[in-house]
């Protein structure tokens, strides 16, 4: 068992090593960090603004908040976390495979579960590293602008949203991750996968209840703080308990790690034909 | 010999889709060094690659020292393979490579670093260690490679085209050093366009053709079970034309050819202990100077054509 977890934490520290600062990750990092960016800008535009107008009308906390779940629910969880987790997780074994990589782990004595569970946690790892900064920042920079956002942040709900916001990116990522993880090793072209994938999350509130509950999507909307208006066409549900959400979403990424572990145990290396 | 000394293919088939890669193999590999000889897709690295376990068998099964490749922890604790797939993974170093490699066998840290530095000095690579393997050219990386496949001393030693990207100086090394492998009662499995040098280092051969195995054990063996193809010795003397006058008495010989050099001869014969005989008797008797005499196709490469003909066309 020990050597299990030595071996599932050197793949870890093997996958991070390559892909953190390679250049495929540009597009996941200007997701994270483009928002960051564009708030910084608005903050200062904003703090410039208050300062010549002295009194002018600033945005209240409650005002905040709805931008922010938008902000966050729309951007952050269905295009930059889904599709940086698309991008990252299918390429684990598929970039291999197109890089004729992939016989150095192979021909490794490591159980294929190990080598699936190393590669998962590296990308989990690095996903949730870059997009819990980034909800860090723009959360942060989000309430800079209003005269009461420190004491939101001390004595309001600041925090406690914050530390939900960051649970549910870290969650996301993991069962994304397991999600695109295996879509990467069974499918040649990933891309077909993670768009329907994609459309089914995306627009989970038009689907039937029972339907509901087979997406991702609401079990991470069950965990958020603030719930935003999806229009007159959406089935509302009721959100699932905490507790259950953060084991369905945990349960589902281990199961789906385990069957890419299993599919890798069958997979064998014929770079010319891939 | 014991099953677990021995690589073993139990009517053993691949199959691409429809397309063959090797059909009903079965073999069984002593230790020391075994050759695999063949053109262009004979099947050579089919077999290397069924052997280490990066290809299933469509039928049949293969064991190697008595481990299944279905249990990779045991496995590849006993097997080193140097592919000739000459990518690597970006951003790392040859020693990072291989110090990642050892720390999943399970190795320390200060084991995995000296079992790094080590291979690296055997391949010569020490000085070159901490730049990226992207930097390299063929010949390090394959000596990377080769670096990799043996730093955790297997005991069954997989090399695909090894000799590739050598200089001659490297060759020779690389060579000795299998042979020291075989020597110590390792595996080493060759597979090498390079005849001559597969001649000196072999202790038994595997010929492939179109996916099927034509010949296989020592090559001497192999060469003299041939019956119908007459065994060619060259003699060097100072007088071949008395030579050939006289090995005609024999009905086993079937052909003479005086060397242009004037200095030897090429005698075909189907008895070849007859001929050594006659031979000795020739000299005496007409006190001729000998400076040598050798069989002239007891190689790889006379044998394979013999056996395969113009059918196994494409370069070896």
């Amino acid at each position: 068992m020990n050597l299990w977890i030595t071996q599932a934490l050197t793949v870890m520290r093997v996958e991070l090593k390559r892909y953190v600062l390679a250049r495929r990750w540009i597009g996941v990092y200007l997701a994270a960090y483009a928002p960051v960016a564009m708030l910084l800008f608005a903050a200062v535009q904003m703090a410039a603004r208050s300062e010549r107008s002295m009194g002018g009308r600033m945005p209240s906390i409650p005002d905040l908040s709805e931008v922010y779940a938008f902000f966050y629910q729309t951007f952050m969880l269905r295009l930059a976390i889904f599709f940086s987790c698309a991008l990252v997780f299918s390429q684990l074994f598929r970039g291999e495979v197109l890089e004729k990589t992939l016989h150095f782990y192979l021909l490794s004595p490591v159980r294929r579960e190990v080598i699936a569970i190393g590669k998962f946690l590296a990308g989990t790892v690095a996903m949730a590293l870059i997009f819990s900064t980034s909800t860090i920042l723009t959360n942060l920079l989000m309430y800079a602008a209003a005269t009461s956002g420190p004491a939101f942040f001390f004595e309001g709900n600041g925090i406690p949203y914050l530390l939900r916001y960051l649970i549910v990116t870290v969650l996301a990522c993991t069962a994304y991750g397991g999600v695109f993880t295996l879509t990467g090793l069974r499918f040649r072209n990933p891309v077909i996968p993670a768009i329907i994938v994609g459309l089914w999350e995306a627009f989970y509130f038009f689907l039937p209840e029972t339907l509901q509950k087979l997406t991702i999507m609401h079990y991470l909307q069950s965990l958020l703080p603030l719930i935003i208006d999806r229009g007159p066409f959406s089935v509302v549900v009721d959100a699932s308990s905490a507790v259950f959400s953060v084991l369905v979403l945990i349960g589902v990424a281990a199961l789906l790690v385990w069957a890419s572990g299993k599919l890798l145990c069958r997979t064998e290396v014929t770079y010319s034909s891939d | 010999m014991q099953s677990d000394r021995l690589i073993v293919f139990d009517n053993v088939s691949k199959f691409y889709g429809e397309v063959l890669g090797i059909n009903r193999i079965t073999l069984s590999i002593a230790p020391g060094v075994t050759s695999l000889v063949g053109p262009n897709g004979a099947g050579k690295t089919t077999l290397m690659n069924l052997m280490t376990g990066l290809l299933r068998p469509t039928k049949g099964a293969i064991r190697v020292l008595d481990i299944p490749p279905s249990d990779p922890e045991r496995f590849y604790r006993n097997i080193g393979y140097c592919s000739q797939f000459d990518a690597f993974p970006k951003g790392l170093s040859g020693y990072h490579m291989i110090h990642s490699m050892m720390s999943l066998h399970g190795f320390s840290g200060s084991e995995a670093e000296s079992r790094t530095w080590n291979a690296l000095e055997r391949v010569g690579m020490t000085d070159a260690a901490h730049r990226r393997v992207a930097g390299y050219s063929k010949g390090m990386r394959q000596r990377i490679r080769l670096a990799l496949a043996l730093a955790h001393d297997p005991k069954v030693l997989v090399l695909d085209e090894p000799l590739n990207g050598l200089d001659p100086m490297a060759r020779a090394e690389v060579i000795d050093l299998f042979r020291k492998f075989a020597d110590s009662g390792m595996h080493v499995i060759i597979s090498s366009h390079i005849m001559h040098e597969v001649d000196i280092v072999s202790d038994s051969v595997i010929m492939l053709s179109g996916g099927y195995v034509v010949a296989e054990g020592n090559i001497q063996g192999v060469r003299h079970e041939m019956e119908d193809h007459p065994i060619q010795i060259l003699v060097r003397c100072d007088r071949p034309a008395v030579v050939a006058s006289n090995v005609f008495q024999q009905d086993s010989v079937v052909e003479v050819k005086i060397h242009t050099d004037g200095r030897g001869l090429l005698v075909s014969t189907r008895n070849p202990d007859q001929f050594y005989d006659l031979l000795n008797r020739i000299v005496l008797e007409n006190r001729i100077a000998v400076e040598g005499v050798s069989p002239a196709d007891e190689n790889v490469h006379a044998v394979y054509q013999y056996l395969v003909g113009s059918n196994g066309a494409g370069p070896l």
